[in-house]
C-alpha cells in the first residue's frame, strides 16, 4: 500500500526582519501510512507548524518534495490539495451559521444543494451537534466550536486531516475529553491525522507515532513507548516526560551490554550493545522507576539523601531528594493503602535505588 | 438601607453632572441649528434675507410641485439638480472605494512602523487648506496644466484634454478630498480581518475569488458601507469643489443652497432644499445603523469556554 | 465689485501701527470691506495722522456682508456696500446718519455719484469708488475684441471664455445685447436675456471669479471681469488687455457707510473726512486702479490711470454704463433664470 503522505528532504528557511536566516525545516523526511495518527511534537519554534503548513500548502518548500497518496503536490496551491486543516483558533467564519460553515467546502466546489443538506446533517450528527444548524459561531462554547471546525474540515472527505494545536484553547477537563473523541473519530472514519502539539502528554495519549522536532530537524520518530522509554538523545528524554539523568563513562563493552561507572563512583551495567569503552554517556531513569528502600543488587544505582520536597498529586506522590554531594533525584510513588502514612516527611533521611533494568543509555545530546 | 439610597442618589447626581455638558453641547450646536432650519423652511422669505413669521408652504411647493405663482413656481429643475448631485456623489463613493480597498489591504499588511507612516501620509492633506488644494488641482487639470503637459510630452495625446470645469474634474476633486474618509473606516474593518479565515477558506478548497466573495467581502462590508456613507453625505452637499473645479457650470445641490442663502437672499427656500437633502441622508443613516447592529452581533468575540 | 470669493474672503488682514507717543486709552476703528479694496497705505497714513488704530476684515459679496451684519456681527464701524445694498441697508435701518454731505470738503465729490435713492443728500454715506465690468483677454489668443458679441463669437470659434458666477452680472450681458435695461423686471425680458446666455452656454467653460490666472496662462481666451483687471494688465501689458464692451456694460459703485451699531462713530466720521482729502483718494486709486468720485483727486493721480479710457471712459461710453438697483421681490426672477442657465445643457 502506498503511504498516504511522504515528505522527502524538505527544507524551508525564513529571513527575519533583523536580517538573520532561520532554518525552520532542515532536510526533513517523513512517511505517514494510511489511517495513521501521527503527532508532530516539539517546543515552539521547532518547525512543527511550518511542516504542517507545507503539507496544507500555505508554505512553499525551498527544496524537497511532498507526495499525497502517490501524487506530487509540492507546488500545488492550498485550495487544490486533498487535505483539510483544523486551525488552532478554529478560524470559523463569524458571519455564517454553523451549517454554512460546515457546508463551505462543498459549496465552493459546486456540490448540489440537496446533497449538501444531507452531508451537513450527517456530519453534524457525527460530531454531536444536531440541532445547532442555524446558530451563529459566537453562540457556541469552545468545545462546540472545536467540533464545528472538525465537521467543516472532514465534510469534503480529505485524505489527510491536519490539526494545528486544536485543543490548546480548551480547559484541561475538556481537553482530555476531546482527546478521546478525536482518537475515536479518527478510528471511525479511518483517515490519517497529522496532529501538531507542544503538549507531550497529549502526544503520548493519542498518537500511533510521534515525530519529535527541534531546530527544524526530526529528533526522533517512533511509537509513544519508543519515545518515552527509549529516547534517542538527551533532548527527547528531557522534552518527553520527566527523568533523572546520571552522567557516566563506559568502562567495558561486550556484545551483550556494557559496564558504566557514574561520576559518583557507582558502577552499573546496561544491556545496550554497540557502546565503546571510554564513551561519555548519560543514564536515564524515569521517576516512576526510582524505588524506595535498599537494593539487593550491587549493580543497581543507589542514592542516600534527605527529602527536599514532597508533592501530593492525587494518585501519586512526587519526591525530590538531595544527597550530601548536592545531586538530586526525582521519584514518584503510588503507595498502597497501608503505606500511605509512612511517606517520608521533608527533611527526613531517605534511601532510594534504581534497578539496573530500568536504565536507558543516551549517548547523544541532540540531532544537529 | 439608608446608605444604599444615598449612594444611589450620589451616583445619579454624578451621572447627571457628566451627561449635562455634552447634552447642552449637542442641543446648542446640533439640535438648535436643525430646529432653525426646520422652522425657516416653513416661513415666508424676507425681502432682504431673513424671514417673515408667516406660515408658508411654497418653499416646498417649488421643489415638490404645488407652487404656481409669478415668484414661487414649481420647477422640476431642483429635483434634477438633486439627482445629479446624487449621481456625482455616488460616482465619487465608487471611485474612492475602488482606490481605497486595495490600498487598505496593502497597508494593513505592512510592518507597524510603515503602517503608521502611511496612515499619517493619508491624513497629511488635512494640514493644508482645502481651497489651496483645490486651486492646485486647477493648475494640474487646466489645458496648459501639468497633466496635459505630461501627457502631451509623452505623446499619449496630441490635443490637450478638457477636464477642468467638467463633471470629471468635480469627481476627481471630490474623490481626492474624500479619500481619507473612505480609507479610515475601510482600513479599520480590513485590519481586524483575521488572516486565518482566508487560509481556512483556501484550505477548504475556495479559489482566491471565492474567498473574496464569500469571506473577505462580507466581513469588510460594514467598513465599505461606513466609508461609503461618510463619503456620500458630504459629497452630496459639497459646493466648493463644483464651484472651483466645475467652474460653477457643474451645479450641485450644495451650490443651489449656498446661492439661496447668499445672492438670492431666500433663506426659507435654502432651508427647504437643505431639509430635502437631510431627509434623504437620514434614511441612509437609518439603514447604516441597522447594518452596524448586525455587525455587532456578528463580531462580538467568540467565547472559547465550555460548560461541560 | 466682487473678487476672489473664497480665497480672499477668508483672509482677514489686521493692520495697525501703534504710535508710541499716544496716550494710554487707545482709539480704534474697525473696517469691514471687500477683499483687496483699499490701499493699505491709506490706513497707515490715517493712523499716523490721528493715532487711531485701524483693523480690517474682509468679505466677498454684498450678501455675505449683509447676512453677517443682520446676524448680529458687532464691532464693525464702517462698511462698503454697493449702491443697491446701500439702499437695502437704509431700508433695514442699519446705517447711522453722519451728515457727511455737510462737510466742507464734500464739495470735492462729483454730485452725479450720490446715487442711492434712499440717501439723496449724502446724509449717511460717502461715495467711495466706482468701476465698470468689462472683458479681460489674452492678447496672444485674441487679435481684436470690441464687445460682448465678439467674445461670444470667439467662444463659438472654439476658444474658451469665462463669465462671472453672478446672476445679475451675467444676465445683464443678455440685457445689454438685447437692448433692455439691466434692471428690467419684465419677466419676458429677463427670460430673453437669460436665453442669450443659454444660447452661448456650450462655449462658456466656467462661471467663476478666479479667471485672471487662466486668462494669463492662455487656458482661457477672454473673461467677464472687473476694471480692477487693469492691475494685472499693468503687470503683464504684452499678454493681457481690458476693454469696456462697445455695446455697453454695467458699472458698480461702493459707498462708505457707518453702521448704526458702530462702537467708534466719532472715529468713523474722522475717517470719512480724511478720505475726502484729494491726496488720500488719489493714493487709494494709485493702487486700486479704479474710479474715484473726488474731482480734485483725479488731477493728482498718474496719467497712466486717469488717461486710461477703460478706467475713466469718455462721456459717450460712460453714458452706456448701467448701474444695478435693488429689485426687491423681482430678484427671484433672476435667480430662477440663473438656476435654469446652470442646469441647461
Amino acid at each position: 500500500m502506498t503511504p498516504i503522505l511522504s515528505i522527502s528532504d524538505a527544507t524551508k528557511r525564513y529571513n527575519t526582519p533583523d536580517g538573520n536566516v532561520i532554518t525552520a525545516l532542515d532536510n526533513v523526511s517523513l512517511v505517514v501510512e494510511q489511517n495513521e495518527f501521527v503527532t508532530l511534537l516539539g517546543p515552539s519554534g521547532c518547525g512543527k507548524t511550518t511542516l504542517l503548513r507545507t503539507i496544507s500548502g500555505f508554505e512553499d518548500l525551498e527544496t524537497g518534495s511532498i507526495q499525497i497518496d502517490g501524487s506530487t503536490v509540492t507546488h500545488l496551491p492550498a485550495h487544490k490539495r486533498p487535505v483539510n486543516t483544523v486551525f488552532q483558533k478554529y478560524a470559523l467564519f463569524p458571519h455564517m451559521s454553523i451549517s454554512k460553515n460546515v457546508a463551505y467546502s462543498l459549496e465552493v466546489s459546486g456540490v448540489s444543494k440537496s446533497q449538501i443538506t444531507t452531508r451537513v446533517g450527517k456530519m453534524l450528527e457525527l460530531v454531536g451537534l444536531e440541532g445547532f444548524e442555524n446558530r451563529k459561531v459566537n453562540q457556541l462554547s469552545g468545545g462546540q466550536q472545536q467540533r464545528v471546525a472538525l465537521a467543516r474540515s472532514l465534510i469534503a472527505q480529505p485524505k489527510i486531516l491536519l490539526l494545528d494545536e486544536p485543543l490548546s484553547a480548551l480547559d484541561k477537563n475538556l481537553r482530555h475529553k476531546m482527546q478521546q473523541e478525536l482518537k475515536t473519530l479518527q478510528e471511525e472514519i479511518g483517515i490519517a491525522f497529522v496532529f501538531v502539539t507542544h503538549d507531550q502528554e497529549e502526544a503520548l495519549t493519542m498518537s500511533d507515532r510521534i515525530v519529535v522536532l527541534s531546530d527544524g530537524k526530526i529528533q526522533q520518530l517512533g511509537t509513544p513507548e519508543d519515545i518515552y522509554r527509549r529516547p534517542e538523545n538527551e533532548f527527547v528524554a528531557r522534552f518527553v516526560g520527566e527523568g533523572n539523568l546520571f552522567d557516566g563513562e563506559v568502562t567495558q563493552s561486550t556484545t551483550k551490554g556494557a559496564s558504566v561507572t557514574l561520576t559518583t563512583g557507582q558502577k552499573t551495567v546496561v544491556s545496550q550493545s554497540g557502546l565503546k569503552k571510554g564513551d561519555k554517556v548519560k543514564l536515564l531513569a524515569r521517576p516512576e522507576d526510582v524505588l524506595i528502600g535498599k537494593s539487593s543488587n550491587t549493580k543497581d544505582i543507589t542514592f542516600n539523601g534527605t527529602v527536599d520536597h514532597v508533592n501530593f498529586i492525587g494518585a501519586e506522590y512526587q519526591i525530590l531528594a538531595k544527597s550530601k554531594d548536592g545531586t538530586s533525584i526525582k521519584a514518584t510513588f503510588r503507595p498502597d493503602v497501608e503505606q500511605r502514612d509512612q511517606i517520608a516527611g521533608v527533611g527526613s533521611d531517605i534511601r532510594l535505588y534504581v534497578p539496573k533494568e530500568a536504565l536507558h543509555v543516551i549517548t547523544k545530546e541532540k540531532v544537529i | 438601607m439608608a446608605s444604599l439610597e444615598t449612594n444611589e442618589r450620589r451616583r445619579r447626581v454624578i451621572l447627571l453632572g457628566l451627561l449635562t455638558p455634552p447634552t447642552i453641547f449637542l442641543a446648542i450646536f446640533f439640535l438648535a441649528p436643525l430646529a432653525i432650519m426646520v422652522i425657516y423652511s416653513w416661513l415666508e422669505p424676507g425681502l432682504y434675507g431673513g424671514v417673515i413669521w408667516n406660515f408658508y408652504d411654497l418653499n416646498y411647493g417649488r421643489i415638490l410641485g404645488w407652487a404656481d405663482s409669478k415668484y414661487e413656481k414649481f420647477d422640476l429643475v431642483y429635483l434634477i439638480i438633486f439627482l445629479k448631485s446624487v449621481r456625482l456623489a455616488l460616482t465619487t463613493v465608487f471611485i474612492s472605494l475602488i482606490i481605497c480597498y486595495p490600498a487598505a489591504f496593502w497597508i494593513s499588511r505592512m510592518s507597524e512602523g510603515k503602517k503608521n507612516l502611511f496612515l499619517f501620509l493619508i491624513t497629511l492633506p488635512f494640514f493644508v487648506s482645502l481651497i489651496l488644494r483645490l486651486f492646485a488641482w486647477v493648475l494640474i487639470l487646466r489645458p496648459t496644466g501639468f497633466l496635459n503637459q505630461a501627457l502631451l510630452g509623452l505623446g499619449i495625446i496630441t490635443e490637450p484634454l478638457h477636464i477642468i470645469f467638467t463633471d470629471v474634474a468635480v469627481i476627481i476633486g471630490m474623490t481626492y478630498i474624500f479619500i481619507p474618509f473612505m480609507f479610515l473606516p475601510l482600513y479599520a474593518s480590513i485590519e481586524k480581518l483575521d488572516l486565518s479565515l482566508m487560509e481556512a477558506s483556501a484550505d477548504l478548497g475556495a479559489t482566491q475569488f471565492q474567498t473574496f466573495r464569500r469571506v473577505i467581502f462580507p466581513l469588510t462590508l460594514p467598513g465599505i458601507i461606513g466609508g461609503s456613507i461618510i463619503v456620500f453625505i458630504p459629497a452630496l452637499g459639497n459646493f466648493i469643489v463644483p464651484s472651483v473645479l466645475g467652474g460653477a457650470k457643474v451645479m450641485m445641490i450644495g451650490n443651489l443652497i449656498e446661492q439661496q442663502f447668499l445672492s438670492a437672499r431666500n433663506w426659507p427656500f435654502g432651508s427647504a432644499l437643505g431639509m430635502i437633502v437631510m431627509a434623504s441622508v437620514l434614511l441612509l443613516l437609518i439603514y447604516y445603523v441597522k447594518i452596524m447592529a448586525r455587525e455587532d452581533q456578528m463580531t462580538s468575540a467568540p467565547a472559547v469556554k465550555e460548560v461541560s | 465689485m466682487k473678487k476672489h470669493k473664497f480665497a480672499k474672503a477668508a483672509l482677514a488682514a489686521v493692520i495697525g501701527l501703534a504710535i508710541p507717543t499716544l496716550a494710554a486709552a487707545e482709539e480704534k476703528l474697525h473696517l469691514y470691506n471687500w477683499g483687496d479694496y483699499i490701499n493699505p497705505k491709506v490706513l497707515t497714513k490715517f493712523t499716523e495722522e490721528t493715532g487711531i488704530k485701524v483693523s480690517l476684515d474682509t468679505y466677498g459679496t454684498n450678501e455675505e456682508m449683509l447676512a453677517k451684519i443682520q446676524a448680529g456681527a458687532s464691532g464693525y464701524d464702517i462698511v462698503f456696500p454697493s449702491v443697491h445694498m446701500h439702499d437695502i441697508m437704509s431700508q433695514l435701518n442699519l446705517l447711522e446718519k453722519t451728515e457727511i454731505g455737510s462737510s466742507p470738503n464734500f464739495k470735492n465729490i462729483d454730485t452725479q455719484f450720490i446715487r442711492a435713492s434712499t440717501d439723496p443728500k449724502a446724509e449717511y454715506c460717502l461715495p467711495y469708488a466706482w468701476g465698470n465690468v468689462g472683458i479681460v483677454y489674452n492678447k496672444n489668443k485674441v487679435k481684436e475684441i470690441t464687445g460682448w458679441a465678439d467674445m461670444f463669437k470667439l467662444a463659438a470659434g472654439g476658444e474658451k471664455i469665462i463669465l462671472l458666477d453672478d446672476p445679475r452680472e451675467t444676465i445683464a450681458i443678455g440685457h445689454i445685447l438685447n437692448g433692455t435695461s439691466v434692471n428690467s423686471t419684465d419677466e419676458a425680458e429677463v427670460v430673453a436675456a437669460a436665453k442669450v446666455i443659454k444660447d452661448n452656454l456650450k462655449n462658456v467653460s466656467a462661471f467663476s471669479y478666479d479667471s485672471i490666472p487662466l486668462v494669463t496662462s492662455g487656458d482661457v481666451a477672454a473673461a467677464h471681469w472687473y476694471v480692477g483687471a487693469n492691475i494685472f494688465v499693468q503687470q503683464n501689458p504684452d499678454v493681457l488687455g481690458y476693454i469696456i464692451p462697445k455695446e455697453g456694460a454695467t458699472m458698480y459703485q461702493e459707498d462708505m457707510c457707518v453702521l448704526k451699531k458702530a462702537p467708534n462713530k466719532a472715529n468713523a466720521k474722522k475717517f470719512m473726512e480724511f478720505y475726502l482729502k484729494p491726496e488720500i483718494a488719489a493714493l487709494n486709486v494709485e493702487q486700486q486702479m479704479n474710479g474715484t468720485p473726488n474731482i480734485p483727486a483725479q488731477k493728482l493721480i498718474p496719467k497712466s490711470i486717469s488717461g486710461n479710457e477703460s478706467i475713466y471712459p469718455p462721456a459717450d461710453i460712460l453714458s452706456k454704463l448701467q448701474i444695478f438697483v435693488d429689485l426687491g421681490q423681482d430678484l427671484k426672477l433672476y435667480n430662477r433664470e440663473w438656476t435654469s442657465i446652470k442646469t441647461a445643457q
